[in-house]
This record gives C-alpha cells, sequence and structure tokens, in this order.
C-alpha cells in the first residue's frame, strides 16, 4: 500500500513539476487518495514556487567567460605540454632570429630593402633569395598582434609553400620538396595552435578560413601530383598525403572549437572511384572493398556517414585509366575530413593461377579533407599504389597492405564564387538554428516570450498578424553570438486552449474570484513596481496593438495607493499562459472601468494579468519568476517540456480601491 | 600517426561540458539553492559546478549515467561544501531579497508574512536528512523525474520515492510545528 501510494505521489509530482497541471488535476486523477495528496502536492507546489527563480542572463553571461577562460587556461597547459621538442629543426630559434636580422639589415641597407623582399617572391627552397622570402613574413607575422590574425596569416603561408611545392615538382627538383613540405606542416601546426586560443565567432570564422585554405592548397598540391613528372612523383605524393593529414586534423580540431556554431546542410552526392596504379607483374588483383565511410565534421566531434555497406571487387589492374565505380550516396552536405574503409580479402591471379592474399590490415583509414555542397555532386579518386601495396611474401604468396591516395576531382577551371563570406558553405560555422513551438507568455517590445526566454521577433512576425498571450507559435530562430534567439520565421498555430503552467489554485477565468487570497499556503511575491511594465502587451511596431488591451499605465508607481488587498499584479509567470484572448471583457466589478484616455494606473485585467515582464528586464536582484525550462541546443527541433510550475495569480483588486 | 589524438578528446569532453553549462545552468542553480537555501549564492556557485567540471572532465569516463548525473553530483560536492563553509547558520537574508517588494505594492504585512513562510520552508528543508534534502533538491530544482534522479545518486528509482514521500511527509510535519510556534 504504501508503494502504491508512493508511485501516485511521484506520478503527481511529475504531473505538477514536469506537466504542468494542476494540484486540481492531479486530484481529480486519484480521488480515493484526494486526501493525502492534496496537502502533499500543495506543499510541494508551494516549494516549487519558492525556488522557481530564473538565474539572470547576466549571471549566466558571467559563469560563460568563467568557463571560457578555464577551457583557455586548460589548452594552453595542454599546448605547453605537448609542444616541447621542436618538430622541425629548420624552425629553431637561432636560425630564425638569424633570418629575421638578416632581412632587417637588408630593408635598412639596400635602398629600403623592398626590392630585394619583392624579388623574393617568387623564390623557391634552393633559390638564394628564399631566406629572405622567408624572412620577410616572419617580420610580417610579427606585426600580427590577434591570436587569429596570426592563425590567418600561418594559413596564408601555408597556401604560398603549396604553391613552391607544384613549381618545385613541375621542375623535377625533388629533393628540395621536404624543404617546403616541412614549412608547411610547422605554419599548419602554428595555426593550429592560436585556434586554443579562440572561442566563439572567431573560432568560427578560422574554421571557415582553414576549409577554404585546404580546399585551395590540397586541390594544388593534388594537381602538381597529378601532373607530376617522374623524377618528383613521389615527392610529390608524399607532400599531398602530408598536407591532406595536416588539413584534416587543423580543420577537424576548428570545427571542435567552433562546434555550436557548425550547421549541416541539405544532401549533396558523394561518388568514390577507384583508378589504377601501375601494374605490378601479375595478372590480376581482385580486391573487394566494403563498410566505406566518410567523417562529417560539426556538431561537436563530428560523425561518421555511411557510404556503402555492401562489398564491392574490383580487379586493380583491369581499370587501366578507367575509373571503376565503387560507391555513391546522398549524404549530408557539409565539410569531411576523412574516408575509412575495409578491404575484406584480396585475390592474385598469375598465369591463370589463384594465389592467396594476405592483408594484415584491411582497415584503411585516410585523413583527406574535401566538401560536398548542397544538391552537388563530388567525386573522390582512390589512387591505389598496385607497386608498394601488393608485395610477394615467401614462395607464392602475396601480400596486400593498401596504400591509398584520396583525390577529388577538380572541376573543370570552373569559376570559384566571388565573395566566400556571402556565400554560405555548408558545414562552416554558422550561426545556429533553432526551432521552438510554444505558447506565447508574455509580449514585450523587444519581442516574445516563450517558456521564460525572450524572443526578438522583430519583422519576422507575418504581416497583419499580431502575436498575443496565449498563441501557440512555431518559430525559426537562430541563436545569436550574444546568446539571443531572434526569429526568422514565425508561424501562429492557433489559441491555446489547454493552459500549461496554470497555477493549482487559480480559478477558471470566468468564475468569481474570491477576495481572500487563495488556499496555498504560499502566495506570491509582490514584485516590484518598477517592473511595471511601460509597454503594452503587443508586439512590436508594424503590429497594431489588440484594441482590447488598455493602454500602457504611467511609469509613476501607482499600485501602492490601489488596493490594500492587492498584491501588484504584476508577477508575472512567463508560462502562464492566459485563458481566451477574449480577456477583457468588462471586470465584474462595474467600477473598475479605465478610462482609455486617461491612463489607467494600472493593466490590471481582472481575469489574467498577462502584463510584460521580460525575464531580462528585472532588476538585478532575482526576482521570483516562474521556471522555465532552456532550450537544449543539440537538437535541431526543440519542443520543450512543458513544465513549469504554479504561481497562483494575484487576488482581484477589490473594486473600491482602484479608482 | 595523429598528432596528439588523447589531447583531443580532452578537448571533446570540454567542449560537452561547456554545451551542458547552457542547458543545465538554471536547473543546477536552482537545485543548489533548494539545497542551500540561499538564490543570491546559486547562481555563482552554479558557475563553480561547470568549472569544476571542466577541470577534471579529463577524468571523466562515460560509464552508463547521462554527463548530466556527473555535474548534480559536482553540484552536490559544492552545496556541502559551501554549508560547512557557512556554518549552518540560518542565511541572514531572506530568500526574497527584494526589499522594496516589502514596501511597496501592497500589504507589508502579508509580504512579511509570505518571507517568513519562505524561511520556514528553508529551515524545514534543512531539518531532513541529507538523502532526503537531495532527493527533494533534484526534484525541485532540476526538473528531473524520479528515475533520473535515481541515476544522479545511484540509487533504485523504488528508493528514490520512498525518500522523496518521506521527506515530504517530514517537511509537512516540520512546518505545521514551526507555523504553531
Amino acid at each position: 500500500m504504501e508503494r502504491q501510494f508512493d508511485q501516485i505521489l511521484d506520478e503527481c509530482l511529475d504531473r505538477l513539476m514536469l506537466r504542468g497541471e494542476s494540484v486540481e488535476d492531479c486530484l481529480a486523477a486519484y480521488p480515493e487518495h484526494a486526501a493525502e495528496l492534496e496537502p502533499r502536492l500543495r506543499l510541494i507546489a508551494g516549494a516549487v514556487h519558492t525556488y522557481a527563480f530564473t538565474p539572470s542572463q547576466e549571471a549566466k553571461q558571467r559563469g560563460r567567460q568563467r568557463l571560457q577562460e578555464e577551457q583557455r587556461l586548460l589548452e594552453q597547459e595542454e599546448m605547453t605540454r605537448q609542444s616541447r621538442k621542436p618538430a622541425f629543426p629548420l624552425l629553431t630559434e637561432g636560425w630564425r632570429r638569424w633570418a629575421t636580422a638578416t632581412a632587417a639589415l637588408l630593408v635598412f641597407v639596400l635602398a629600403g630593402g623592398t626590392g630585394t623582399v619583392f624579388a623574393s617572391r617568387g623564390a623557391v627552397p634552393g633559390d638564394t633569395l628564399y631566406r629572405v622570402k622567408l624572412a620577410a613574413e616572419d617580420v610580417r607575422l610579427a606585426f600580427e598582434f590577434s591570436t587569429s590574425g596570426k592563425a590567418e596569416r600561418q594559413l596564408a603561408y601555408a597556401e604560398r609553400r603549396t604553391k613552391e611545392i607544384g613549381e618545385l615538382v613541375e621542375k623535377g627538383k625533388e629533393s628540395r620538396v621536404k624543404e617546403a613540405q616541412d614549412l608547411l606542416l610547422a605554419h599548419l601546426t602554428s595555426a593550429r595552435a592560436s585556434l586554443a586560443g579562440l572561442s566563439g565567432e572567431d573560432a568560427a570564422r578560422l574554421a571557415m578560413r582553414v576549409a577554404a585554405s585546404a580546399d585551395t592548397s590540397l586541390g594544388a598540391l593534388q594537381q602538381a601530383f597529378a601532373s607530376a613528372p617522374d623524377a618528383s612523383r613521389d615527392a610529390a605524393g608524399r607532400a599531398f598525403a602530408t598536407s591532406s593529414q595536416a588539413y584534416g586534423e587543423t580543420l577537424e580540431r576548428a570545427a571542435t572549437q567552433a562546434s555550436d556554431r557548425v550547421v549541416i546542410g541539405g544532401p549533396g552526392v558523394l561518388q568514390i572511384f577507384a583508378i589504377d596504379p601501375p601494374a605490378p607483374p601479375v595478372d590480376q588483383v581482385l580486391v573487394e572493398v566494403a563498410g566505406v565511410e566518410a567523417h562529417l565534421i560539426g556538431e561537436g566531434q563530428g560523425r561518421w556517414i555511411t557510404i556503402s555497406q555492401t562489398p564491392q571487387t574490383f580487379d586493380l589492374l583491369r581499370i587501366a585509366e578507367v575509373r571503376s565505380f565503387l560507391a555513391e550516396q546522398s549524404i549530408p552536405s557539409g565539410s569531411y575530413t576523412r574516408l575509412r574503409f575495409t578491404i575484406t580479402q584480396a585475390t592474385v591471379l598469375v598465369n591463370g593461377v589463384e594465389h592467396p592474399v594476405r592483408v594484415p590490415s584491411g582497415q584503411v583509414s585516410l585523413v583527406r579533407p574535401f566538401i560536398v555542397e548542397e544538391g552537388k555532386t563530388t567525386v573522390l579518386l582512390l589512387d591505389f599504389d598496385g607497386e608498394r601495396s601488393l608485395r610477394m611474401a615467401g614462395q607464392d604468396g602475396y601480400i596486400l597492405t593498401p596504400i591509398v591516395q584520396v583525390l577529388v576531382e577538380l572541376p573543370g577551371k570552373a569559376e570559384r564564387p566571388a565573395k566566400e563570406e556571402e556565400r554560405p558553405t555548408p558545414g562552416v560555422p554558422q550561426r545556429k538554428k533553432v526551432e521552438i513551438e510554444g505558447s506565447v507568455e508574455a509580449v514585450t517590445a523587444d519581442g516574445i516570450i516563450i517558456r521564460g526566454r525572450l524572443i526578438i521577433v522583430e519583422s519576422a512576425v507575418p504581416p497583419g498578424v499580431s502575436l498575443e498571450v496565449g498563441q501557440r507559435v512555431h518559430i525559426d530562430a537562430v541563436v545569436e553570438a550574444d546568446g539571443a534567439f531572434r526569429a526568422v520565421a514565425v508561424d501562429v498555430k492557433g489559441q491555446d486552449d489547454k493552459r500549461p503552467g496554470q497555477s493549482p489554485d487559480r480559478p477558471k477565468p470566468n468564475e468569481e474570484r474570491p477576495a481572500s487570497p487563495p488556499a496555498s499556503p504560499f502566495v506570491p511575491t509582490p514584485t516590484l513596481p518598477t517592473v511595471v511594465p511601460t509597454v503594452l502587451p503587443t508586439i512590436v511596431p508594424p503590429v497594431t496593438p489588440p484594441p482590447t488591451r488598455l493602454p500602457p499605465p504611467p511609469t509613476a508607481p501607482p499600485l501602492p495607493t490601489l488596493v490594500p488587498t492587492l498584491i501588484a499584479p504584476t508577477v508575472i509567470p512567463p508560462s502562464a499562459t492566459p485563458g481566451p484572448p477574449t480577456v477583457p471583457q468588462p471586470p465584474p466589478q462595474p467600477t473598475v472601468v479605465p478610462a482609455p484616455p486617461t491612463v489607467a494606473p494600472s493593466p490590471v485585467v481582472p481575469t489574467i494579468a498577462p502584463t510584460v515582464t521580460p525575464p531580462i528586464l528585472v532588476s538585478p536582484t532575482p526576482v521570483p519568476t516562474v521556471v522555465a525550462p532552456t532550450i537544449a541546443p543539440p537538437q535541431p527541433t526543440v519542443v520543450p517540456p512543458v513544465s513549469s510550475p504554479i504561481l497562483p495569480l494575484p487576488p482581484l483588486p477589490t473594486a473600491a480601491s482602484l479608482l | 600517426m595523429l598528432l596528439g589524438k588523447p589531447r583531443e578528446d580532452a578537448g571533446q569532453k570540454r567542449a560537452a561540458v561547456a554545451a551542458l553549462y547552457e542547458t543545465h545552468f538554471e536547473r543546477v542553480a536552482r537545485y543548489i539553492a533548494v539545497r542551500i537555501g540561499d538564490i543570491s549564492e546559486a547562481e555563482d556557485l552554479a558557475s563553480e559546478v561547470f568549472v569544476r567540471a571542466l577541470r577534471s572532465v579529463a577524468d571523466y569516463k562515460e560509464s552508463g549515467a547521462p554527463m548530466e548525473a556527473w555535474v548534480f553530483r559536482i553540484a552536490h560536492n559544492i552545496a556541502v561544501d559551501h554549508l560547512r563553509a557557512k556554518g549552518r547558520r540560518p542565511a541572514a537574508v531572506p530568500l526574497d531579497a527584494v526589499p522594496s517588494a516589502a514596501n511597496i505594492g501592497g500589504d507589508p504585512t502579508e509580504s512579511l508574512e509570505r518571507q517568513e513562510e519562505v524561511q520556514r520552508l528553508h529551515e524545514g528543508i534543512r531539518e531532513l536528512s541529507e538523502a532526503q534534502r537531495q532527493v527533494l533538491a533534484l526534484r525541485l530544482g532540476s526538473e528531473m523525474t524520479a528515475e533520473q534522479v535515481a541515476q544522479v545518486l545511484g540509487k533504485k528509482p523504488g528508493a528514490v520515492r520512498e525518500m522523496q514521500s518521506a521527506a515530504i511527509k517530514k517537511l509537512r510535519e516540520l512546518l505545521r510545528e514551526r507555523h504553531k510556534s
């Protein structure tokens, strides 16, 4: 019996606190327990009300800043731990300082030196002026004072290295490629280190830059690799592979940093082909590939998207100059950084005889950033290095250790879109979008309040529509950098008959209201009269106020003089939806007739008090407003559970006292 | 081959804490308010909870309970630390620390009455057992169901419901006594 009551009580608590039902509703559901339930539920209702404060935005912002500070400190600590040993001897402090000094000297001595610096622009590793070029870059970098500025400059220099590699490859200067490659990697490492110090909009902007830069650089490197003369082909391939890796990691790191601002776009198409390698001395190399996946960045650490699950077999040798189709899939558009698949088995045919092939590790995971655009197709080419992938083992066995390059098929000299900023590249950080559905709890000059949260509506309201308290609306909004919600589209769904968040003791709208306070031992605290709204409960400008509303009260403190028993009717439950919108019917008391031109001292609307108290206007000291759940960011569509506690409305002012 | 992989995981975990801050700050603040009987400090303590979470998240392991359960345990610890530091003296300032409201806007005696009632609620809650207080605070403050509360406390849902009922019953008695006096 005890147990059963415990469960019933628990269920009623859920109803009360999480589903916004009233004490009466609970009692009606369990009439046989009503006597025991009632005092307990009223107690809890009161307690919930007591603790139902909404922390101020300022407090939350302060906390947010503390968190960001802390994050920065922790990341820097990690960075220092990691970066103890210099990765590339070329960049030891000594050399740098020397190079900078030389550049400075040149600047002064040789007629301003700009001529020389200028001349060094086209220098590549191996040229005498290359050192000057690098030194000039260092000097320039030293004048970059912001973290994001430094990062962007490093990215720009990485792109330069790419061009140099292209030139070197073209000219067959294979031995020099590594030098440029090492420098490129160092630039990306520095960019990554700078990323650690960024957050919010800066991180988002930088992530966009990284994605664009990766695209440019890797495109150029791929081009170089594809058209490389034999002498420098290997070096080009290595440069391409290591750069893919480095860009991929930098992009992922940037995306994680800016993760709450990355928007996944609509679907695009990914096609994957395999292209043939130079043939090893066998007749056929059959390879079965399964489980192809691609890694999409965004939403925290990103996720793996399945491209293909069915195994596909193809002959590495048969596809001379022809692309062998591996997979095609419609996938979310965005920035991808990795591709992985499994080679499940392989067979080799020599002189008509099948030989088994051992595949020690069939799992192939490659870092290669690529972008899939909404509605477009991206083509990936898997370039298997046949010579190095397949080796003999023992008498007649073979071993396959797949060595694969991922190439992105470059469009035929398509023009790049004019301004990167204007075109919303899918998958790169943008402001976060949310959907909100709920009842309008209050209407203010700044916007409307739903579930205790202010949503700036401004021009998003359809013309001719006036938002009123009690309406159910569906809103598409974006979350600004400062955490404000700005509506993009507002859709009115109708009137809210169900009244979520109603106080347990709130009388039904058309009932006679008792003059005495409600039965609950807890009575709403008077709120600050300064919170008396100076604004009509209507929406911002375009919409004409509903004629039935009272004109705004003066800012003078009207209330105290009014009513001995009155509690300022400005206590506003953001989630208490009022009854039917035909609210201001003439109040029962004949004397309460506010003459419209002479402003009524208080917007007392007898049946409802949906006066406006946006939480944001509340004074720094917390005023008990009603609890409202916050909208959880990761979910794209938000329909917050109805959960507000309960606020008994203030008693009606007695007639005589109003005037 | 991959640079600093463990580091990246830590970064992801920290990002998760930051995300949790946005969604759960208010709930944690209310939970703490119930635990310590003081709203004005609850906000700052709530931030402290997340800072602590950030610092120790590197050691956090996914275990089956959601991360928010872990955060509420941290909130519990901070509430306990705070109460110990304050020496458990009754709060000097009433819960609704808005003095002007008491003077303007209605019957002063009424609002005083209200404040006293609120005070009594605080004290009543404080006299509950630690476990009962925890359950009640989570239920009142954090919008969790009994099952979720059970996860935070590492108890069975049935036990939570029992404690809940017992807490409410005791609170009622305590308040009745105080009301008389």
